[in-house]
């Protein structure tokens, strides 16, 4: 499946309806719509506490750019890679800006 | 079955109107969750349904006990939820098929609250998800007023509890 594109102005959120839990630095989040488990870890659980409220995907690349020394634009592809992955699976939002 | 029959109509009136109640319960939520999104199930279950008066006796302790595990009525005395979890966990063996941890979660759940109780239903997780994930085990219970009422494990300290996130 392909991710659909996240406009710039875009703001991302984790949705409701989901329960998770942190253990060290792995997440485990369950969507109650579904009954399905999903795990993060790493850098992903950085990026899932992030989503809590409304953000844009550049400010959680900046974020992630300068916390882990990554390369922006490497860093942006991928971002996107898995915010799609997390939309598609019905755990973040894509609230369109005008 | 006879003895069974026997049996439920030698119990309190109370009793036999709980056992019928989860019976009935059980059964809704096994198909509801077959069908269902869990968030919808829970809803329709708390919001449908109208609390229970239910004549108990004063409740005395709060210490964490586990409910009696043997068959046959209540002993008098038992607290609400303490007759919650004797009649979920005699009718949770005797449907057919599996009872699901959380099918009887949801229905202690309900049961109390029906009573004016407030349980708290926990969904927990444990294993190592990175580096097992088909270990991943997942489990329902339900605890309230200092007591696990169903779904209590040997293990069970050892689940992270699910919980909803900070916003």
């Amino acid at each position: 499946m392909t991710a659909r594109a996240i406009g710039d102005s875009a703001l991302v959120v984790a949705a409701s309806d989901l329960l998770a839990s942190e253990f060290d630095r792995e997440l485990v989040i369950l969507n109650l719509r579904d009954g399905v488990y999903y795990g993060l870890e790493d850098v992903g659980v950085r990026v899932w506490n992030l989503l809590q409220k409304p953000v844009s995907v550049a400010t959680i690349r900046d974020a992630l750019v300068s916390e882990y020394q990554v390369e922006p634009t490497r860093c942006e592809r991928d971002l996107r890679a898995l915010l799609g992955e997390l939309a598609s699976r019905g755990l973040v939002e894509i609230r369109e800006g005008r | 079955m006879i003895r069974a029959w026997r049996r439920f109509w030698a119990l309190s009136t109370g009793d036999r109107f709980l056992l019928v109640e989860t019976a009935i319960l059980l059964a809704l939520i096994r198909i509801g969750l077959r069908t269902l999104p869990f968030t919808t199930l829970r809803r329709l279950l708390v919001s449908h349904l109208a609390p229970v008066s239910e004549p108990g006796p004063p409740r005395t302790g709060e210490d964490r006990r586990r409910p009696a595990r043997t068959a046959g009525p209540p002993p008098a005395g038992m607290s609400v939820p303490e007759r919650v979890a004797w009649a979920v966990g005699t009718l949770a063996h005797r449907l057919p098929g599996p009872t699901s941890c959380l099918a009887q979660a949801l229905a202690a759940d309900t049961l109390l609250r029906r009573r004016g109780h407030s349980p708290d239903l926990h969904l927990g997780v444990r294993g190592r998800p990175a580096d097992d994930p088909g270990g991943l085990r997942a489990h329902a219970w339900v605890e309230c007023g200092g007591m696990v009422v169903v779904g209590d494990l040997d293990d069970l300290p050892g689940y992270g509890v699910l919980s909803a996130p900070e916003r």
